[in-house]
């Protein structure tokens, strides 16, 4: 196309094309030879001529490029910006829209959030999408997927900016982790409270199924699309649902039928969906049919019991719940729950074993109810209150032993009395009118007793620190590490004031210095233990106290890479522990943990060894052969004897750690199985069992990817690793898959080359130097020394692609290299790489 | 703004102005809808076709209220949307991925780049240019070989559209079309 025709040539060639189109082949030319046109034109007409008898190109653009239009689809709007954020990857469509991954490319901090683009038409909704949107913002609740920002993009599709959650629909979750019942109705009970909330907030949901309910892989249910289906209403009728949108087998009789969407429709939902996750099916129908089915199925008014399916629940038991189903779903919205929170409250009862309200209350029911109060201790089985009880121990405990010490003997029980008291009176009068109705929850009664210390023990600050010291532990343990440093730091200011119960303050300070460990502030937990140390009496009493002084102040010190300290508080601590005698069990075992680990930090790796051994020997003696801080010490031994270079004994520790968690957790995979599972893929790879090694680094990663996901470090890691091993035993085709793409997330410079060569290798080569130009200066130098493999990997994998004198240079230099991995790198792989070479690849 | 974004904007407008029936509003809606069809179309895993997916598209928009002359007059119009979408891809794809300041190139990208259809986007792009050029030359041209590629229109109704008879339109399809192939050499 390098010279044009104007509008007067094409029409010469348009009339003479229109004449011989349809002509035959040896009229066109005849006529062509004879018509002297323009070389220009000439040449125009015999190749739209010639065109024109192949028929080549077809008519219609989608069958042209079929793969464009699918790849359009796929990542149609990937890559564009919608106010802050960009899209980066399409999660889903469906009926109400498109949801993306999207990343904020604005401010200072980086986030991930999902975006909703509505398929609805802006001009639809423009009048309430406002209004509604902010109405949604308000939602903040750990359970509801937050609605964080909203707008319209610049083909004015309207969208919500969301929080962005990581989980499985509520069905599979309950599936693939093999939920008990009782679980799958704990579940529901999270889902409820959630719903309950943004009803006292004024938004109903409408579209509640397994779809919109995620669960993150620590348990967290998260409900997505709150008042979506609201908002995607027609105007005019909003509160009916749109029944195009609807999912008919979630849906509620009223929207069925076109009628106003309430609260109760939610209460429906929830019984619906509690329903099918016991049972697998639909209340009213056995199998998902046609809308005019199910409507006759409910008009029949009554859903099938539960009775015959296998729930794993008997009797009565398994009749309560049935009752609170079938209140839940009835037909009419009137009889059912007024409320959410009614339901989830009688869900609730039937968790704890008590009688519902939704079957009649017998004399045996109204009994039920009396001891209802009592139940609530039992029932409440929550990390905090175990903690919160836990606490409570101490605080009699440190009593018993104020005894011993007549001065102040008798001041310290009526305190410990006192503490004791007022805890009981937290848990007697449970608050119910603050949560509107509901047995107040673990954390709430927490709140609740906190509030309390400042109003009714002003006048008694011993007693309230201890309180706060209790329920400041009590949060640490809940990882609410803010809280906890405010009533550890007000606990110690008013113990500061009191000056009379120095052992008591130090064990604040202890606590508060604790805490700081947590929030990472090293320096200000050693300064805090020093300080507590310093408090203690210089007669030998306060033992327990002074060695969980040290002990921490031990950790401290190791994190601070302090060794000696580290190494004289431990021993002191280590004493301290040995002469409580049994009592001093526990901390000996964790103490011994901790020297052996200073041991190993400055590089004494058989003192170390001798340490864990005496760890070990001090857990099994404390806790029987199957326990999971057993296995932990199996595990660290192993590390030693790997590091020690003796391959055989890390192996069987390893293995044995694997066998003890198994035992321990009841399952293969439990997040502690990681540390074993990877040590030993190490220590097998440099045994030179590599296959087994590979398979180790499997499992690793299965582990890694279930509990941290995809993105964890330690998932990229060990995939990292498996693609190196893959590399050098020369698989590179293997390889590449294990690397995917984690090359970028990692920014490992030798991944990168990695990548370049094996797509070198591969024959890919107009890639691999979009691979090579990201390699910083100098990562292909070769330099003389050649220590490890680390610095090594490079070159071997460019090695693979060079000239057979090249690589037999490399085998020489290779010889005496120590890495078992290097040794089979030149044996086997090198000598045979042969494909990647004689192409002529451009450098 | 990107660059992407300047491109469009600029499109969009050259657009109005060749169309003035047609509210920018009004376009942005059917290039959503043309969108959703394609999605749907590919979802039932049928093949791709350009005529099904323009009537569905009318009979989709019919539940609105836009005026249309005639289902014909809208497949016109849809035959533009469509060329711009696919056009707009086509581009989009085909601008290089790693410019200045962009971080190094992902290993999802290099994916992208092994598998995906490289050649139809140079084809589609040059049947746009060649496109144009005849527009240049034979403006009804340009229409009629859009409404039959792009739109899937038959001879009947691009007729009816552009009110001319229906050998003219044979005609002129063949024209185009020899004209299209003969630059894509």
């Amino acid at each position: 196309m390098s010279s044009k025709l104007d509008a007067s040539q094409w029409n010469l060639v348009r009339s003479w094309f229109d004449q011989l189109a349809d002509a035959p082949l040896q009229d066109q030319q005849d006529t062509l030879a004879q018509a002297s046109l323009e070389p220009l034109m000439q040449e125009k007409l015999e190749r739209m001529l010639a065109a024109h008898r192949s028929q080549r190109f077809a008519d219609d653009a989608l069958a042209q490029a079929p793969e464009l239009v699918a790849a359009l689809t796929e990542e149609e709007r990937v890559g564009e910006m919608l106010g802050a954020y960009e899209l980066t990857e399409l999660l889903g469509a469906g009926g109400m829209g498109e949801v993306y991954r999207a990343e904020r490319r604005e401010g200072d901090f980086a986030q991930t959030v999902a975006i909703k683009l509505l398929s609805v038409p802006l001009r639809e909704l423009r009048l309430r999408f406002s209004q509604e949107r902010q109405l949604l913002a308000r939602l903040e609740h750990p359970s509801i997927a937050r609605v964080i920002d909203g707008g319209k993009s610049a083909d004015d599709v309207p969208y919500l900016v969301m929080e962005f959650v990581q989980g499985r629909p509520l069905d599979r979750y309950c599936e693939e982790e093999a939920l008990s019942p009782r679980a799958r109705v704990d579940l529901m009970l999270q889902v409820a409270d959630a719903v309950a909330y943004a009803h006292r907030r004024l938004v109903v949901h409408r579209d509640i199924k397994p779809a919109n309910v995620l669960v993150t892989n620590n348990g967290q249910v998260k409900l997505m699309d709150f008042g979506i289906a609201k908002l995607l209403d027609p105007e005019g009728r909003a509160e009916q649902t749109n029944l195009g949108l609807l999912t008919p087998a979630a849906a509620a009789p009223e929207q069925l039928l076109g009628q106003n969407s309430t609260t109760g429709t939610d209460v429906f939902q929830l019984g619906l969906l509690t329903y099918y996750l016991l049972t697998g099916r639909h209340p009213y129908l056995d199998d998902a049919q046609d809308l005019s089915a199910l409507l006759e199925a409910m008009r029949q008014g009554v859903p099938k019991p539960m009775g015959r399916q296998r729930l794993g629940i008997r009797g009565s038991v398994r009749a309560d719940l049935d009752a609170v189903l079938a209140k839940a779903l009835r037909v009419d919205p009137d009889a059912r729950y007024p409320s959410v929170e009614m339901l989830a409250e009688d869900l609730g009862r039937w968790r704890r074993g008590e009688s519902v309200s939704a079957r009649k209350l017998g004399w045996l029911g109204a009994a039920g109810r009396w001891t209802k109060r009592n139940r609530l201790l039992a029932g409440v089985s929550s990390a905090a209150l175990l903690a919160l009880v836990a606490g409570f121990g101490t605080a009699l405990w440190q009593a018993r032993e104020a005894r011993t010490q007549l001065a102040i003997a008798e001041q310290n029980a009526a305190r410990a009395d006192r503490v004791a008291e007022f805890l009981v009176s937290v848990f007697g009068a449970a608050n119910t009118f603050d949560t509107g109705g509901r047995e107040p929850t673990a954390s709430e009664l927490l709140d609740q007793g906190i509030a309390r210390i400042d109003q009714e023990l002003a006048e008694e600050p011993a007693v309230a620190a201890r309180l706060l010291i209790t329920m400041g532990v009590t949060l640490r343990t809940q990882n609410q590490h803010e809280r906890a440093a405010a009533l550890l730091g007000k606990a110690v200011s008013l113990l500061r004031q009191e000056l009379s119960d120095a052992p008591q303050l130090a064990r604040a300070l202890g606590e508060l210095a604790w805490v700081e460990v947590y929030r990472d502030q090293l320096n200000a937990a050693a300064d805090l233990l020093t300080e507590a140390l310093a408090l203690l009496p210089a007669e030998q009493t306060q033992i327990p106290l002074r060695a969980q002084l040290l002990q921490r102040r031990t950790v401290v010190y190791i994190n601070l890479d302090l060794l000696e300290e580290a190494e004289q508080d431990g021993a002191a601590s280590g004493q301290y522990y040995r002469s409580l005698g049994n009592e001093g069990l526990d901390g000996l075992a964790s103490l011994e943990s901790l020297r052996a680990t200073i041991a190993r930090e400055q590089g004494k790796l058989p003192v170390a060894r001798t340490r864990f051994v005496a760890a070990l020997d001090a857990r099994r003696q404390r806790l029987g052969p199957d326990h999971h801080l057993v296995a932990l010490m199996l595990n660290n031994l192993a590390t030693v004897d790997y590091e020690l270079g003796d391959y055989a004994s890390a192996v069987a520790g390893f293995e044995q750690a694997i066998e003890v968690n198994t035992a321990y957790f009841g399952v293969a995979d439990h997040w502690q199985h990681y540390s074993p599972w990877i040590g030993l893929a190490r220590t097998l790879r440099q045994a030179g069992r590599f296959d087994e090694s590979l398979a180790a680094l499997d499992t690793t990663i299965e582990i890694t990817r279930k509990h941290r996901g995809d993105e964890h470090w330690a998932t990229l890691q060990a995939r990292a690793t498996k693609a190196e091993l893959l590399w050098l035993l020369g698989r590179p085709e293997q390889a590449l898959r294990a690397q995917e793409d984690i090359t970028e997330k990692l920014r490992l410079d030798s991944n990168w080359l990695c990548l370049a060569v094996a797509l070198e290798h591969l024959d890919r080569w107009h890639n691999a130097p979009q691979a090579r130009h990201s390699l910083p200066e100098g990562a292909c130098a070769v330099g003389e020394n050649l220590p490890s493999l680390s610095q090594l990997r490079p070159m071997l994998l460019l090695a693979m692609t060079q000239s057979d004198n090249e690589r037999r240079r490399w085998q020489q230099r290779l010889a005496d290299h120590p890495d078992p991995l290097v040794t089979h790198f030149r044996r086997s792989v090198l000598p045979s790489a042969t494909s990647a070479n004689g192409r002529g690849a451009p450098r | 703004m990107s660059e992407e974004n300047a491109d469009l904007g600029a499109e969009t407008a050259a657009f109005g102005a060749a169309d003035p029936a047609l509210s920018e509003q009004t376009y942005r809606e059917l290039r959503l809808l043309a969108r959703a069809q394609l999605r749907r179309q590919l979802k039932t895993g049928g093949t791709l076709n350009t005529t099904a997916l323009v009537h569905e598209a009318y009979l989709k928009l019919g539940e609105g209220q836009h005026s249309w002359a005639s289902p014909t007059h809208f497949y016109a119009t849809m035959a533009k949307v469509m060329r711009h979408i696919l056009i707009d891809a086509a581009r989009r794809r085909a601008r290089p991925k790693h410019g200045a300041g962009r971080p190094p190139v992902a290993m999802q990208e290099l994916k992208v780049e092994l598998t995906d259809a490289s050649s139809e986007i140079v084809d589609l792009l040059a049947i746009d240019a060649a496109l144009r050029e005849l527009g240049k030359l034979e403006p009804r041209l340009e229409r009629v070989a859009e409404m039959r590629f792009f739109g899937g229109l038959e001879v009947a109704d691009v007729a009816e559209v552009l009110g001319v008879s229906t050998p003219t339109v044979k005609r002129d399809t063949a024209a185009a079309r020899a004209f299209i192939a003969a630059e894509l050499k």
